[in-house]
């Protein structure tokens, strides 16, 4: 565990890393893109709009992985002290907050032509929507503590209440919705996948994990940088208040 | 001892003068009042909106009280005398947790069948809405603890409370108010009460760990 | 519950870093039985940090505390039942009376029951009997500060850490906190005090000066992060 605490040795792996996880994002992009929009059919019921799908899907599934992410880190961070779990932590959340923003976007685009209405409160859509909350609730934590040390150790404890918690808030929002399955307005089941659409989605699925380590690394680099400049300043002041 | 003496010491302090106990209750009545005001008074309507609308109301006015939770006593440095205490963190964190339920809480549940009946509810669910909020406030004080503990150096820390709390009650609220609904659905409301009783047991089993934690930082 | 009586505490080579920059470091010492140990140093050298080291209330990073054969970090406890801390906030109550005050604290942070006469005895110490059943908050502010001194007086801790004691204390009460100092290291008690003035404690105790602008770090901040 620790090799890695060293920012120097961190910084040298990511230079490493970053080249090869950029050129698989690009291009699965652009193939996934490609296959996506133009090389797919179109679902029967849904005709055009089930494209929506090759960046709704990746964008749940990532949002629900990159809150695993944040604790994961965090865990790491309190346990074995490690200040690079916490900047981890730290940088990934937005990302996860971005990728939850996009995932409800997109839900709600497709859910108009699909369901006939921008927002349905069905379990999937709504777990999301209070993931999002968690992202929210975290991030504002980092914000408002000034103490960079204090800061991380607090969000990172409410990471991981937040995380035995998410179980349980999916529990109870699946139950909430069997329970008023009669008053909601029409109930579609996801579209059965066809086997064209599968290739588009699995390319679009690893350019949004590739995309995903590029920008936590990059990330995690510029807060090390940030905390070099904080750290060079507090020792000027220091040694200019003498 | 030390605990229930804290336990004590905490419910006089929430209803002595400006104290979280009274100022909540008369929350609870007010913005309960309110909705007649937003929705009309049609009773029909109301009686399908008043379990939902008195178990958020109960959910905000515990909120409203949460931020001096620990933050009364940190800012005038009590949290320290108890921190040096007989009792580990995690007795006192949980001391003062019991405390608000017992001060805060436990006055809007037995205060609600009033409220219930204002919003036209009908006396046989009264006592159902009495006991939900009875088995889910405990989590609602529980969770709300560790937000007040983590929030407990930040200086208007109410807001994020709030921000980090809420989405943490959403299965106190879904098994709680659930409860009634299956009851004016005709159905159930037993599985409901049981799962809002099991949060309640996570919530009692994780809280007093996450408090503790959090507080250690603030003391620091 | 029994408190433990505290002979020596012992500190060695302890190193306190806060919000990433060490606060002192490199920082040994004995004190024991009758002794009273003078934090002296310059804003920001870290006095307070040491009392809330030593209380047990702030983590430290390097070192190791002793009182007696107890570790700290061993047996925090023996720690705490021993030692009365008194910071810059004065932790009093205003809607409680002073009595109240000091039979709750005594309750709840020091786990034990305060007679009576122990309260009016801690009370008269400072010159506040007349005031022991007024609310505090019609408490001057010098008469808050003497409320939360008055704690010394209850549950005979053996170490008292006490962080600018004589802050808003006018001549009188400077007299009367000396007298306290004074009898409580006649008895063989410890104290640790960070001040900048003159106790006027008795020539025949022993004191100690700790001077904590020696002990900062040349670098105070740390390097982890400029490799």
């Amino acid at each position: 565990m620790q090799r890695f605490a060293n920012p120097a040795r961190f910084n040298h792996l990511a230079d490493r890393i970053m080249p090869w996880s950029n050129a698989v994002a690009i291009i699965a992009f652009m193939l996934g893109g490609y296959y996506s929009l133009f090389d797919s059919p179109a679902d029967y019921q849904q005709s055009e709009t089930v494209r929506i799908m090759y960046v709704h899907v990746p964008a749940a599934w990532m949002s629900m992985l990159c809150y695993m992410i944040v604790a994961a880190a965090s865990f790491t961070g309190l346990v074995w002290k490690h200040p690079l779990a916490f900047l981890t932590a730290k940088a990934a959340a937005p990302i996860g907050a971005g990728l939850t923003a996009l995932a409800l976007f997109t839900g709600a685009v497709w859910g108009q032509p699909t369901w006939g209405t921008w927002w349905e409160w069905d379990a999937r859509m709504t777990s999301v929507l209070v993931l999002f909350f968690l992202y929210l609730g975290y991030m504002a934590m980092w914000e408002t503590i000034e103490d960079h040390d204090k800061a991380s150790r607090a969000s990172s404890i409410l990471a991981l209440v937040g995380v035995v918690n998410i179980p349980i808030i999916k529990f109870s929002v699946e139950w909430w919705n069997t329970v008023h399955q009669g008053a909601s307005v029409l109930r579609v089941g996801g579209p059965s996948i066809h086997e064209d659409m599968m290739l588009p989605l699995l390319l679009m699925v690893l350019a949004f994990h590739a995309y995903l380590i590029s920008l936590v690394l990059k990330r995690v680099k510029l807060e090390l940088t940030r905390r070099k400049i904080m750290v060079l300043r507090q020792s000027l002041f220091a040694r200019k208040g003498r | 001892m030390a605990f229930w003496a804290l336990v004590k010491r905490d419910i006089t302090l929430a209803w002595a003068q400006g104290g979280a106990g009274g100022l909540s209750l008369a929350f609870f009545m007010i913005a309960t009042s309110l909705f007649p005001f937003a929705v009309g008074p049609d009773s029909e309507f109301l009686m399908r909106l008043a379990p939902g609308v008195i178990w958020v109301v109960a959910l905000l006015a515990g909120l409203i009280s949460l931020d001096r939770l620990f933050q009364a006593d940190f800012e005038d440095g009590s949290l320290d005398m108890l921190a040096l205490s007989p009792l580990s963190l995690e007795m006192t964190a949980f001391a003062k947790t019991l405390a608000h339920w017992f001060s805060v809480m436990l006055p809007l549940v037995i205060l609600s069948p009033l409220l219930g009946l204002m919003l036209a509810m009908p006396v046989a669910s009264l006592g159902w809405l009495l006991l939900s909020l009875l088995i889910g406030s405990p989590a609602l004080s529980l969770i709300g603890s560790i937000g007040a503990a983590l929030t407990v150096a930040v200086r208007r820390g109410g807001v994020l409370i709030a921000l980090i709390i809420l989405p943490l009650y959403i299965p106190v609220l879904i098994f709680g108010a659930g409860s009634l609904l299956a009851i004016s659905a005709g159905t159930d409301p037993l599985p409901h009460l049981a799962l809002s009783g099991a949060v309640s047991l996570f919530a009692l089993f994780i809280s007093p760990f996450a408090s503790a934690a959090a507080l250690r930082l603030g003391l620091e | 519950m029994t408190n433990i009586v505290a002979k020596t505490i012992e500190v060695t080579d302890l190193g306190v870093v806060r919000g990433g920059r060490s606060v002192f470091a490199g920082l040994s010492f004995e004190v024991t039985s009758g002794q009273l140990l003078i934090l002296k140093g310059a804003n920001g050298s870290g006095k307070s940090s040491l009392l809330r080291t030593l209380a047990g209330l702030l983590p430290f990073q390097h070192g190791s505390l002793t009182m007696n054969d107890h570790d700290m970090i061993v047996d925090p406890i023996a720690w705490t039942s021993a030692l009365h801390f008194i910071g810059h906030a004065d932790a009093i109550k205003p809607v409680w009376t002073l009595r109240q005050n000091l039979c709750i604290f005594a309750a709840t942070a020091l786990g034990q029951h305060a007679a009576p006469e122990e309260i009016e005895a801690a009370a008269s110490m400072l010159g506040l009997s007349d005031l022991l059943d007024q609310p505090a908050q019609y408490f001057s502010k010098g008469q808050y500060h003497r409320a939360s001194l008055a704690r010394l007086g209850i549950g005979m801790r053996s170490v008292w850490l006490l962080d600018e004691p004589t802050v808003g204390l006018d001549s009188i009460n400077r007299v009367r906190l000396a007298d306290m100092i004074n009898t409580h290291l006649s008895l063989g008690g410890i104290a640790v005090i960070a001040t900048h003035d003159d106790l006027g404690i008795d020539a025949k105790i022993e004191k100690k000066i700790i001077p904590l602008d020696d002990y900062s770090c040349e670098i105070t901040v740390s390097t982890e992060y400029l490799l």
